[in-house]
């Protein structure tokens, strides 16, 4: 029942973990509703593929569900449901992409690969003047351009608005390179658009 | 660009962020205020977050929910069709 849901939502991480492990199935709806766009967006944008992202959707709840004793309760249910899912997605991509990365290890970069070259300014463009560039698919391109390693950084801080702290027990890393490479994401993001908007709206008259 | 502005503009995550000292936001304030480029970089590595935010997000898809929800065998808990969805999808 509707009402049923809502209070199961709204339960403490506390009274619906218990919940869970009592079988409480509500508790299982409202993990999913929790977690579980976060969990798709991650797994989509590391691997690209809306079949694969679903995989890893279902995987993770089926492990996190079958494995709820080994939740220790330091972090957020929805952190541990991530690095599960981060995991597998990882774990995927380098089945796909063999030679892509070393993810976790520390990223060696050009000196000056996050200078910013571009400096058109559209910071203050209307956004419709934006829409018509099909920003969606120039925002696609540009996240995708991203090493993985920055890629996520940046879908866990800045897409779903994860702290520092949480980022960086999801994946693995410390703190500060979180920052380090969130800081690096951002930039070459920046740079990506930046190009994209100078060409395509210079030539619009834009 | 020149170095001094890599040194600022090495600081924009942090100040965006909240983490920088007080004294380096004002002096960053201080140097965008005067120096065109990196108030250009500023600006657009702002927006690129909010249009990150607000464009390129993929929440799970409601058939992907749907098949989610067979494979951990609780369907008979998805809304039925004729039901109002709650909420944002």
């Amino acid at each position: 029942m509707a009402a049923d849901r809502r209070s199961t939502g709204d339960l403490s991480e506390a009274d619906l973990l218990a919940a869970l492990r009592r079988g409480d199935r509500q508790a299982f709806t409202a993990v999913i509703d929790r977690c579980g766009d976060t969990v798709y967006h991650v797994a989509y944008r590391l691997l690209g593929s809306r079949e694969e992202a679903e995989d890893v959707l279902q995987e993770t709840f089926l492990q996190a569900f079958q494995h709820l004793k080994d939740f220790r309760g330091e972090a957020r249910l929805c952190t541990w449901l991530y690095r599960i899912a981060y995991n597998l997605a990882l774990m995927r991509l380098r089945r796909k992409e063999p030679e892509t990365i070393s993810i976790d290890q520390p990223l060696t970069l050009g000196d000056d690969e996050e200078v910013p070259r571009e400096l058109f300014d559209w910071c203050c463009l209307p956004e419709e003047e934006l829409l018509r560039a099909e920003l969606r698919s120039v925002l696609e391109e540009a996240i995708r351009s991203l090493p993985p390693g920055l890629r996520a950084v940046f879908l866990l801080r800045d897409g779903e608005g994860l702290s520092t702290e949480e980022v960086a027990r999801i994946l693995g890393i410390s703190t500060d390179a979180v920052k380090t490479r969130l800081h690096r994401a951002r930039l070459r993001l920046r740079e990506h658009l930046s190009r994209y908007f100078a060409e395509d709206l210079k030539a619009h008259g834009g | 660009m020149p170095g001094r502005c890599e040194e600022w503009l090495s600081r924009i995550s942090l100040y965006l962020d909240g983490e920088l000292a007080e004294h380096l936001c004002r002096e960053l304030e201080r140097h965008l205020a005067e120096c065109p480029d990196c108030h250009v970089v500023f600006h657009t590595t702002r927006r690129t977050i909010e249009l990150y935010r607000r464009y390129g997000r993929t929440p799970m898809p409601a058939e992907a929910r749907e098949r989610l929800f067979r494979v951990l065998r609780l369907e008979d808990l998805l809304p039925r069709a004729d039901q109002a969805p709650e909420g944002p999808t």
